[in-house]
């Protein structure tokens, strides 16, 4: 295969930091609605133990989701090349290899 | 935080009644929803390790099936907590002296309105609905004197007690503060009067 087919028969593969940058931008958006979620209830709630726990529950289960989430990305290697599956080996690979 | 002992210009011996809010019922696709993100992603994984999906094997598939799958709980979480900070602060407070209506649309929408009880003429209980009949909530229509306006409880649990309630609490409220009624009447018979008159005057002038 010369270079130009092997550039081009990668093409699917991208490194796996291209889609946590995605994940952090979704993350921030995220703590940002969040926060001002929080901020609505705690402001306007009625002075309640349900407006306390809901609170107290919404902020255990997203963390527990992001630290989750964290704390697996922590174990992968971010500059692996992640094959999306989208072959385009019929269109540019040697005819020899199909 | 809203503070029930000490309510936003509150009124000399001034004692709440009730706070009322929606039916829990009215909720039930929160439930509904809770279900299915508890489900769904289990299912998800017993079908693909079925299937024996090479995405369960591969590492950097498998990394971006965990970034999915986390941002998918994170956005389901914050959808169930507006839900029900959209449920929670819509309420409608009855004290002895007037009626505090909260209503939230969305996250950054409010309104707030009151309404004192010598001035409830009216009030109607409005119950339509299997459902409604038989978990027992419905509307209640709180009409004032001289007015087209009306407060509207919605969904509300046993709106005929509730009805039954202000009516009392508003006649109660009228012998109690008969002058302070009577002045706000006449208040609002002055100003329909200018109001008149300055209808009157434009129709006059050319």
């Amino acid at each position: 295969m010369t270079k130009r087919h092997e550039k081009l028969y990668n093409v699917s593969m991208f490194p796996l930091y291209f889609f946590v940058l995605g994940w952090l931008a979704f993350l921030a958006i995220f703590l940002i609605v969040s926060a001002f979620s929080i901020l609505q209830m705690l402001r306007y709630g009625l002075a309640h133990k349900v407006t306390y726990m809901t609170t107290f529950l919404f902020v255990l289960l997203s963390s527990a989701v992001i630290l989750g989430t964290l704390g697996y990305l922590a174990t992968v290697d971010l500059k692996a090349e992640v094959d999306l599956g989208i072959s385009n080996a019929g269109l540019y690979a040697p005819a020899s290899e199909l | 935080m809203i503070n029930l002992d000490k309510l936003p210009n509150q009124l000399p011996d001034e004692k709440i009644t009730g706070v009322f809010r929606r039916h829990p019922i009215t909720i039930f696709g929160i439930y509904v929803a809770l279900m299915v993100i508890l489900v769904l992603p289990v299912a998800a994984y017993v079908v693909l390790h079925l299937l024996q999906a090479s995405i369960l094997e591969n590492e950097g598939q498998f990394a971006l099936l965990i970034m999915g799958v986390g941002l998918f709980f994170m956005f389901v979480i914050l959808f169930l907590y507006q839900h029900f900070l959209d449920y929670w602060l819509d309420m409608w407070i009855v004290t002895n002296r007037r009626i505090i209506n909260i209503e939230q649309r969305g996250l950054f929408s409010r309104t707030t309105s009151e309404l004192r009880l010598y001035r409830v003429q009216d009030v109607t209980a409005e119950v339509t609905g299997f459902v409604h009949s038989m978990l027992d909530y419905g509307m209640v229509y709180v009409q004032t004197a001289g007015e087209k306006e009306y407060f509207a409880f919605e969904d509300v649990p046993h709106p005929n007690q509730i009805a039954k309630d202000i009516l009392h609490l508003a006649e109660v409220d009228r012998r109690e503060h008969l002058e302070e009624a009577m002045e706000a009447m006449e208040q609002t018979t002055v100003d329909k009067h200018d109001d008149i008159r300055q209808k009157a005057a434009q129709h006059i002038e050319p």
